[in-house]
């Protein structure tokens, strides 16, 4: 199906820092207007709000962060490329390290892309943009 | 902008907030590993690790390089001591303390006001000297399956082999849950196992079912400990010995259970004695798990004890033997008085004496104030009053938000207090007191208060009161709306008009609310009323076209289908026959003013509602179910019928509309003509 309008991506925040989510929302609705897309942005502060909104809306980009506790984010990863239904949903690993080594285990434990903070925006449109593609998002 | 121009920019009320709450659980935590001597717990050295990690991360974000760099370096330290790299020596702990130090005083710099301060010897130069590596130890191969071994972080798997070495036993204990229901079954086992011994690592599972969650927990058990009952307190669909610990029994033993997804030497650990709980002074620590399980039980055995008294009723107005039936009423009645103090009993087991939270508001108090140059006295009244230990976490946010905002905009610097007649020390007071069933926190300020008249204006000129909008009649309510702040010059701690919207909100999420009350001149009040308990409400969920409401459990007298045969007119108004009672009858869409929906067909379900004093019949569309449910409170600018008290979500994500029953039939037994139904 093809949308008249702009392109409107759902995008789940998964971060247990509030300034945090606020900070990757915020790069997201700039990312939104600078590439004409329009954003619904879901947050969850933990791994399990996360599974749990993942089935409720149509989620296109997760973007969470890989340090935090109880569930951390290597783990939801992990989780999210088990279930059938969503190991095509694109994921980005959001976290402190900006060296080789952690984008690695981001990667191994399943994420499309990684960025580490703190990011610039070309660096987050670039991720955006490879790990996104040219693809629009599935119509609901 | 992803990066803010200047440091902090527009988050630094929030990045401290935050920072403070990090460095306050790194502070309990390594005041916790010195407890813990040379052996610590490696789940507290992962959270102190994780706590420094995430306060390198939000510096970073919101610019403050210098906190994010020495951030780093205590970081890379505590990584070292996680992965075993660095012994948990007295010089390593040591270290670790003068870099929380560091990091505190960076922190405190920023609250004072500084744009990017920086230790002057970077925090690495002066860590390095004080910490010798461990000596290098290899990594064994932990036959464990290929598919999660393959996925093992790099700390997962040194723990898995640090625990092999310590002659712990490695043990997967798989999960299957419901959807509807999986995080409570997750986080009971997950806090089971590290109740039992360490738990390494959450991996998925396979689950036969896709609407299903399936996990699969590494835990590390000690010598001793039984898998198996580990596996029935996680309720696990299975548990499967990968490696036995050294001090279990040959592997002759009889194969523990279940089929071993792995060529593993499945030594069943001998059936101990199960972890016993930490017992100190009288105190037993249990897992809020377990009070919860108990609650739920509780309340189940009350509405059993319910079911029994209509049926022994019944039974016994048959009866012909008199001594028997009196026996009978008699023994009955004991059980409803014990059933009755259960449920109060096994609730209050959750709650913690609110000192737990003083104690941690008074220590930032202490610290924003020296930050902000205030000289000011934090007083605690009600102490010992008990809140349940979910909130008393939760509510620590939205409280210290509180105390910034009386100490950055209520309490004067020293001097101007002094020219205004005032003790150059300020104070601010908390009175915290039980109201039947909910705490009231009250902050008193002495400070300069806030002027009405002035959030008024202040409310029309950014547009949050329309110019020919009517004075409101609590202005100080518009402190709590999203945009609004008083700040005569915007402050780095309290941030720019981002807070008191958001301490709302938070209360809110908690079934509590927020006033303010103020004396320009003498100082400002915030009262703060939260529920004693976060409890789960039973509740009956009904439908009338697509609304959906919810009526209390306990409100409940009967439902009944088709409601035609009982409904009968008494003076002129519909009345439905209860027994040998005519009970007031209402539409639940009529009195609401919904829509009629079509089956209006007399055979629609009717719910008997009672609050203990009088009785009403509601006629619905459908009766949906029956679920314990969350029920918030509506905000107050939500307009709204008064019997309307909240919202709830019902599993499946639909909004019910909680009723107040008491206020419900109060409105049918006034019988307005909406109300009636021909």
């Amino acid at each position: 199906m093809t949308a008249s309008g702009p392109i409107r991506r759902h995008v789940l925040i998964v971060d247990d820092s509030g300034p945090a989510r606020l900070l990757v929302r915020q790069a997201l609705e700039g990312w939104a207007r600078r590439t004409g897309q329009r954003v619904d942005v879901v947050e969850a502060e933990n791994g399990f709000e996360a599974l749990r909104e993942l089935p409720r809306a149509p989620i296109d980009l997760v973007l969470t962060d890989v340090n935090m506790p109880t569930l951390s984010g290597l783990e939801l990863i992990r989780m999210i490329r088990s279930r059938p239904e969503q190991s095509a949903l694109p994921v980005i690993a959001v976290s402190t390290e900006r060296d080789a080594e952690d984008a690695a285990r981001a990667r191994k434990a399943g994420a499309d892309g990684y960025l580490g903070k703190p990011f610039d925006v070309e660096t987050f449109d670039r991720v955006l943009g490879e790990v996104l593609g040219s693809k629009a998002p599935e119509e609901p | 902008m992803t990066r803010p121009k200047k440091p902090g920019g527009a988050f630094s009320g929030e990045f401290l907030a935050e920072a403070e709450m990090l460095l306050e659980e790194a502070g309990c935590g390594i005041d916790a590993l010195d407890a813990d001597g040379d052996d610590p717990n490696p789940e507290r050295v992962n959270a102190l690790f994780r706590s420094v990690h995430s306060l390198k991360g939000v510096a970073g974000m919101v610019g403050y390089a210098g906190v994010a760099d020495a951030a780093h370096a205590l970081e890379a330290l505590l990584d070292d001591l996680r992965m075993g790299r660095v012994p948990a020596s007295p010089a390593v702990r040591g270290a670790v303390r003068e870099g929380l130090g560091a990091l505190s005083t960076l922190v405190a710099r920023v609250a004072a006001g500084e744009d990017a301060p920086r230790l002057e010897t970077p925090l690495k130069d002066r860590l390095e000297g004080l910490v010798r590596p461990a000596e290098p130890r290899g990594t064994e191969s932990l036959r464990l399956p290929p598919e999660l071994d393959a996925s093992l972080s790099d700390y997962e798997r040194h723990r898995a082999s640090e625990a092999g070495k310590r002659g712990k036993a490695l043990v997967l204990v798989d999960l299957d849950l419901d959807f509807d229901s999986f995080d409570a079954g997750l986080r009971n086992a997950m806090s089971e196992a590290s109740a039992a011994g360490e738990l390494i690592g959450t991996f998925p599972g396979t689950a036969a079912d896709p609407a299903r969650m399936a996990f699969r927990l590494l835990v590390a058990l000690p010598p001793g400990c039984d898998a198996a009952a580990l596996g029935t307190r996680c309720s696990a669909r299975d548990v499967v010995t990968v490696s036995a610990g050294r001090a279990a029994p040959p592997p002759s033993a009889a194969p523990a259970r279940l089929p071993a997804a792995v060529p593993a030497e499945s030594a069943p650990p001998e059936p101990g004695p199960e972890a016993a709980p930490q017992v100190a002074r009288g105190v037993v620590r249990v897992p809020l798990e377990k009070v919860a399980a108990l609650v739920d039980l509780a309340g189940e055995l009350a509405l059993a004890r319910s079911a029994l008294g209509r049926s022994l009723g019944q039974a016994l107005a048959g009866a012909s033997d008199r001594g028997a039936r009196f026996e009978a009423q008699r023994a009955f009645a004991r059980l409803d008085r014990l059933v009755a103090t259960l449920g109060p009993a096994a609730l209050a087991l959750r709650l913690v004496p609110v000192e737990t939270l003083t104690t941690r508001l008074a220590r930032a108090f202490a610290r924003t104030a020296s930050a902000l140059g205030r000289e000011a006295d934090f007083v605690v009244q009600g102490v010992e009053t008990e809140i349940d230990k979910v909130l008393a976490d939760e509510l620590g946010d939205p409280l210290l938000h509180i105390l910034r905002n009386a100490l950055d905009h209520g309490i004067e610097s020293p001097e101007e207090r002094s020219s205004a007649g005032k003790p150059r020390r300020g104070r601010v007071a908390l009175t915290v007191a039980p109201s039947g069933r909910e705490v009231v926190l009250t902050f008193s300020d002495d400070g300069r208060g806030v002027d009405a008249a002035g959030v008024v204006a202040k409310a029309r000129q950014t547009g949050l009161l329309g110019a020919t909008d009517p004075d409101p009649s609590d202005p100080f309510a518009l402190l709590f709306r999203p945009g609004f702040s008083t700040a005569r010059e915007v402050s780095e701690i309290s941030g720019r008009g981002v807070g008191l919207d958001v301490v709302r909100e938070k209360l809110a999420a908690l079934g509590g609310r927020v006033s303010v009350r103020s004396i320009p001149g003498s100082g400002t009040t915030f009262e703060v009323v939260v529920p004693m308990t976060l409890v789960l409400l039973e509740s009956l969920v009904v439908r009338v076209g697509e609304v959906w409401f919810a009526l209390p459990g306990e409100n409940v007298r009967r439902t009944l289908q088709g409601a035609a045969d009982g409904v009968e007119i008494v003076d002129g108004r519909a009345c439905f026959r209860d027994g040998d009672e005519a009970l007031p009858l209402a539409r639940l869409d009529a009195l609401f003013g919904l829509p009629k929906s079509a089956g209006s067909d007399g055979a629609e379900p009717v719910v008997v509602a009672e609050d203990g004093r009088r009785a009403a019949a509601l006629v619905v569309d459908a009766v949906e179910g029956v679920w314990d449910l969350l029920v918030k409170p509506l905000a107050d600018s939500v307009p709204r019928p008064k019997e309307i008290v909240g919202a709830a979500e019902v599993p499946g994500g639909e909004i019910a509309l909680a009723l107040d029953a008491g206020a419900l039939i109060a409105r049918i037994h006034s019988g307005p003509a909406e109300g009636r139904t021909a």
